[in-house]
């Protein structure tokens, strides 16, 4: 036993030891990464789809997901919450000025999905890392979604695509669910 | 079990999981931003520490298996990477219990495996070999040995 400790306490000390020359060959290396990520998480999941659900019809007056936050912020953090209504993803739609994510995994997205939106499923986000990365100018307007309310892979990516530099990403939160109950265009394999 | 077969077997098996750290740690340390977003898919820790363990945890597994293959410090290499080990079962564990379905990261995003019983049973039977190695290593096969004897 008290060899197995002695073992164990070496084993931390050759991580240490690792560790610091992990952060040694990071801060001279071209593509270093931050030691610590300023960037604060997304948490849009579970507000409102900006849309009043006994209804189905739009409302984009009312709650949190009708307040956009400015993202971005060099503070990190706070303030870099943003989620995007059904109707303000329709105008920017309409006006060409908008990529839209679909989160969810490769073979939901082939059965349906908004119309013009591109697949970078959560499941496997590292394999997209460089189609993430040149997806568009770091100040464009970016709107990610999932299935619905609920869902927070949508939240997660928003959370990535700022740490890779992007400032304007936003949430619809309504998600897939939202949007083929009001019968927006879409596109897929078991949209009519 | 002969001691020479018994030795042998031991060596083998230093040698595959000292490799399999050290390709990994390689793909990780390559791409360290691809690295730390794995580590974000987890959800098990802050966002704001997920880059310094990214780091951490490549070096670890670089210098831990590098230390397995050539036998220097054996037995500490192989507690590095079974605290390594555990802390990965017990991360997949909580993400199996949070029900998402994320890629491993275990060797790169590239022929990586869903994180679920496969991996964590995978991660279990690495974790028995570095117990044992831990255990049963006698510094009889290392790189020391092929050296001059200092005098």
């Amino acid at each position: 036993m008290k060899t197995f400790l002695r073992n164990l306490t070496g084993g931390l000390v050759i991580m240490a030891v690792a560790a610091v020359l992990g952060i040694i060959h990071n801060s001279v290396r071209g593509s270093s990464i931050p030691l610590i990520q300023k960037v604060g998480a997304v948490s849009t999941a579970g507000q409102s789809a900006g849309e009043d659900e006994a209804t189905g019809a739009p409302d984009d007056t009312t709650g949190p997901a009708a307040t956009p936050t400015t993202q971005g912020e060099a503070s990190g953090g706070a303030g870099t919450e943003g989620s995007a209504t059904m109707e303000e993803l329709r105008a920017m739609m309409e006006k060409g000025t908008v990529t839209i994510i679909d989160a969810r995994a490769a073979d939901v997205y082939a059965e349906g999905h908004i119309a013009g939106a591109i697949n970078i499923p959560y499941d496997r986000l590292p394999e997209y890392y460089e189609r993430l990365a040149e997806l568009a100018a770091p100040d464009a307007a970016i709107v990610c979604y999932c299935f619905g309310p609920t869902c927070d892979f949508s939240d997660q990516l928003a959370t990535e695509l700022r740490i890779m530099g992007y400032t304007n990403v936003r949430v619809f939160t309504g998600g897939w669910e939202y949007w083929q109950k009001a019968g927006y265009p879409a596109e897929g394999t078991k949209v009519d | 079990m002969g001691l020479l077969r018994r030795k042998e077997i031991l060596f083998f098996l230093r040698v595959v999981v000292g490799a399999a750290f050290v390709y990994g740690a390689y793909v990780k340390i390559l791409a360290p931003q691809k690295f730390a977003m794995s580590v974000r898919s987890y959800q098990v820790l802050p966002i704001a520490l997920s880059n310094f363990f990214a780091i951490a945890v490549a070096w670890s597994e670089l210098i831990a298996g590098a230390c397995l293959i050539l036998g220097v410090f054996t037995r500490q290499a192989a507690a590095s990477l079974a605290i390594l080990l555990t802390v990965f079962i017990a991360a997949m564990i909580v993400v199996l219990a949070k029900g998402l379905v994320i890629d491993c990261g275990c060797f790169g995003p590239e022929g990586s495996l869903t994180v679920g019983w496969l991996a964590i049973l995978r991660n279990l039977v690495l974790l028995s070999i570095t117990l044992w190695v831990m255990r049963a290593d006698d510094g009889s096969v290392s790189i020391r040995r092929l050296l001059p004897a200092r005098r």
